[in-house]
């Protein structure tokens, strides 16, 4: 009993030594951590946390974070705390990245830039795996900017004595960190390229926002780069950086890091590229005609277009190498291939080859379009969704972009370009496809229309990839260029071309941001829906295009109002615009009554049959919708009279669908209370501004009259006596007033007006 | 009679080649790449009897009979195989049988289709090109 007793007291004592050192181990680490705040790497993976400041190597900084289960939201809450940084300091991520489990945070300070000054965080499951990067380290800095953008560009030519630019690039204000006699030092700088012919540069000189100073030069080029010229096969003579290599020249320069090979005697496929390929070499930086330059010209003009256009750094947006070869084993009739073909090979090749031509069939395959065929498809695969699966629907898709993107590079050189795809190429063909004219080149323009493929064919062109794409690439054609006719299932269409800009810019947000990898054509049909609502609004003219151009190619409804109306006459009747057909779904579309001097607007539906509680006809009291509503309408029952308050003399009316379920749509008609002859002569000679106002606003008086104004709220009460208007500038203060609508009753011995004034 | 036994034996050893390439249950091979700028397919085809076509028509090569039964009981092995991964450039192998055709394609270079194809495409491919 007493052993079992001693055994006890040991086991007790035990414990309590044990607490007491847990104790003495936990009081030590919070002291250790109270005393330094600041972690470094070496400490990282420890008991860091998020209060803890950051020590970083001269801005640099990697911490593995994986075991602290730091949420990146939590992470972006305490970014600041963790470099010290006051809260002028902010961490914005930079969109459009491929890789969702890595987030770029690009460093602001008061809302400018600081140039270089990121982080990278790596995510696993949700949580921080990494967190590095390089950040430029600073508390407070004067930012003031007293320099032109004008004046930036001139002194940065002047600095570099330049005569003749190769382009023009914007001007962006950053924070950097320039040389300062023999230290560095942190400026607000004016940052701009410089792209010139004469001198040959290519850089960036910082200049201070506040004196003009030019700071620095940073080159972009390195040395080995030099301009060339060389005489392409389709294009004419053509000017090409190239590199000096060992007294010679090669097809490679280093800013747009493109590099351009002879496969002919390749033999194996690696990851790296072709081994066995050689450079194309010349003495001189005047080439000789050579399907070579016509790729590599063709590359730079591709990379160009979509840097310069589509804010992309080659194909990945990573600036990424990009290699293309010519007569690859592929493209030799000896070794099986296809002389009469050019291709892109995706990860983990990543690079273009081709063909050298037949010389019956064809020549060598390396027209301009061709490239940008050939490199867009690696940028599909790269889109930031998962590319799209080539075959079927979506491989007509991956087709269909890069026949856009394609004839989008040909129109950004200015070298001959049209709306035909592979026009240059052929021996006798006229061309191999066309985008204004799909049937030519033995493509539908309908979906289900004339020569359309069986997308679950996989054995005919993998589901007719290359056939079922002339949909997509009519509808782009529609979109920019504008057309009418009637499709293969005999529906008729219009469509209001929005330029070759617009529809690039709506197909490219489409491709990046919408297209899953196995989307079919009504998913390019929602996402350029989007992709337009996003850049011009679902009540614009793009949008209504958009919609309309693929109902023209057999998809979606027709949209048959769109954008904003005007309805300036003093009566009308309008409608959705179907007349005896359905409207369309995903419908959008404001009609803004406003005749000339109208005091009020009365609307009469005279019929009305929409979708209940999904298709919906809004009235507003004033002419846009920031005014009262008045009220919303679905369903089949026809809506009473509406009419706007007493002295608002304009109504917007709005019609929006959803996606599915149409009816007949609706009807209606207006009149207008226009002001009497004598309102409307003392109208014209009194203005009234700003309005809405905060209180303080002007009565621009032209009359010859002696005229009052006295004030009267939405109760009819008087809240300012009868007061006297001058010719000209009269200044009026009602800052005291509440907030709302008030009137403006304006009298003179002839002639009565009343205005709305608004009370912000 | 030694003679007659001789070729006899002969005939019997040439029926049972013949025999076995039939037994596969392979009518014929095509195989080839495709893709690209304009979607064509390069396509060579084998046929029982050992010659190898390309879409011409014309003769690339003569196989004997021992490699044909390799390579039909390589496909009569992989007839079955479901496998339709194409990339912008892509490799195939179809096998045709008397109950219906069956097309393997994958992205070249990629090495996701199953290896037994892509080794007998590799062969195939030599042999259309002649090489060793």
């Amino acid at each position: 009993m007493k052993k079992f007793q001693l055994k006890i007291c040991l086991l007790i004592g035990l414990a309590i030594v044990s607490q007491n050192m847990t104790a003495q181990t936990n009081a030590q680490q919070s002291s250790n951590s109270t005393k330094h705040t600041v972690i470094s790497p070496k400490n990282s993976s420890g008991s860091a946390n998020l209060e803890q400041r950051i020590k970083t190597t001269n801005g640099s900084f990697f911490f593995n974070l994986k075991h602290k289960k730091i949420a990146y939201s939590t992470l972006r809450e305490k970014l600041n705390n963790f470099f010290n940084l006051n809260n002028k300091h902010e961490f914005r991520e930079v969109k459009e990245k491929s890789n969702s489990s890595k987030k770029l945070l690009q460093h602001y300070y008061k809302g400018i830039k600081v140039s270089e000054s990121v982080i990278i965080v790596h995510l696993e499951k949700n949580y921080v795996k990494t967190i590095n990067g390089r950040i430029t380290e600073f508390s407070d800095i004067n930012i003031v900017q007293n320099i032109s953008k004008d004046q930036v560009l001139e002194n940065a030519k002047e600095y570099l004595n330049v005569t003749r630019l190769i382009q023009n690039y914007p001007v962006e204000t950053v924070i950097a960190s320039v040389p300062n006699r023999e230290n560095r030092k942190i400026k607000v700088v004016q940052r701009v390229r410089i792209d010139s012919y004469t001198p040959f540069e290519m850089c960036y000189v910082l200049i201070d926002a506040n004196t003009g100073e030019v700071f620095n030069k940073i080159n972009l080029i390195a040395h080995a780069d030099v301009p060339g010229t060389g005489q392409t096969i389709y294009s004419g003579s053509q000017s090409i950086t190239c590199d000096s290599y060992q007294g010679n020249y090669r097809l490679r320069e280093n800013i747009r890091n493109i590099q351009t090979f002879d496969a002919t005697n390749a033999t194996d496929l690696t990851n790296n590229g072709f081994v066995g390929a050689t450079d194309y070499i010349n003495s001189s930086t005047i080439w000789s005609t050579s399907p070579a330059i016509d790729v590599h010209w063709g590359m730079e003009v591709t990379y160009d277009f979509y840097l310069s256009q589509l804010g992309r750094d080659s194909y990945d947006g990573n600036g990424s190498i990009i290699k293309q070869y010519l007569n690859t084993p592929f493209s030799q009739a000896s070794q099986g291939g296809d002389p009469n073909n050019a291709f892109a090979m995706e990860e983990p090749y990543n690079m273009m080859a081709y063909g050298l031509g037949d010389g019956q069939y064809m020549n060598p395959v390396v027209g301009l379009d061709v490239e940008g065929h050939e490199f867009t498809h690696l940028v599909v695969n790269k889109n930031g969704n998962g590319g799209l699966v080539y075959q079927g629907e979506s491989g007509a898709l991956n087709e269909s972009f890069a026949d856009i993107f394609g004839v989008c590079v040909e129109f950004y050189s200015g070298v001959d370009p049209d709306w035909l795809i592979g026009e240059d190429i052929f021996v006798q063909a006229p061309y191999f496809r066309s985008m204004s004219n799909p049937n030519g080149g033995q493509q539908p323009d309908t979906y289900n229309g004339n020569g359309w493929a069986d997308p679950n064919d996989l054995y005919y062109d993998n589901g007719g990839v290359h056939i079922n794409s002339g949909v997509q690439n009519y509808w782009f054609y529609l979109l920019a260029e504008g057309g009418s006719g009637t499709n293969d299932l005999g529906n008729n269409y219009s469509v209001a071309g929005i330029g070759l800009a617009n529809a690039r810019d709506i197909a490219y947000r489409n491709l990046t941001n919408y297209l899953p990898p196995s989307a079919s054509f009504i998913d390019a049909y929602n996402g350029s829906l989007q992709a337009a609502e996003d850049l011009f609004g679902s009540s614009s003219a793009e949008y209504a295009a958009v919609k309309n151009a693929w109902y023209a190619v057999g998809i979606g409804t027709k949209s048959y109002c769109s954008g904003i109306t005007y309805l300036e006459e003093q009566t009308g009747t309008f409608s959705d615009g179907s007349n005896s057909e359905e409207y369309g779904n995903l419908t959008h579309c404001t009609w803004i009554i406003t005749p000339p001097n109208a005091n009020q607007i009365t609307l009469n539906f005279t019929a009305f049959d929409t979708e209940q509680g999904y298709d919906k006809v809004l009235v507003y009291d004033g002419p846009d919708t920031s005014y009262s509503l008045l009220g919303t309408w679905s369903g089949t029952t026809i809506p009473q009279t509406i009419n706007t308050t007493d002295g608002t003399g304009a109504m917007t009316v709005v019609f929006t669908s959803d996606e599915s379920s149409t009816e007949t749509g609706w009807t209606a008609t207006y009149s207008s209370t226009i002001l009497g002859l004598d309102e409307a002569i003392l109208s014209d000679n009194l203005k009234v501004y700003p309005n809405p106002t905060n209180g303080l606003f002007t009565i621009e008086s032209n009359s010859n009259e002696n005229v009052t104004v006295e004030i009267i709220d939405l109760l009819g009460k008087k809240v300012r006596s009868a007061h006297s208007i001058s010719k000209g500038t009269n200044k009026m203060n009602i800052s005291d007033l509440n907030s709302g609508i008030y009137m403006l009753k304006f009298n003179s011995n002839q002639h009565q007006l009343i205005k709305k004034l608004i009370v912000k | 009679m030694s003679k007659i036994l001789i070729l006899v034996l002969l005939l019997l050893a040439s029926c049972k080649s013949g025999e076995q390439i039939s037994t596969t249950g392979i009518d014929e091979i095509q195989f080839g790449n495709g893709g690209g700028f304009t979607g064509k397919e390069v396509v060579f085809t084998l046929k029982e009897n050992g010659l190898i076509k390309n879409q011409n028509d014309s003769i690339v090569n003569k196989l004997n009979k021992e490699e044909v039964l390799s390579i039909f009981k390589t496909a009569s092995k992989n007839k079955n195989v479901e496998f339709v991964k194409p990339r912008n450039l892509y490799s195939f192998v179809t096998i045709f049988t008397p109950s219906g055709t069956n097309k393997i394609v994958w992205g070249i270079g990629t090495n996701l289709a199953p290896k037994d194809i892509r080794n007998l495409h590799k062969k195939l491919m030599n042999k259309a090109i002649q090489k060793k």
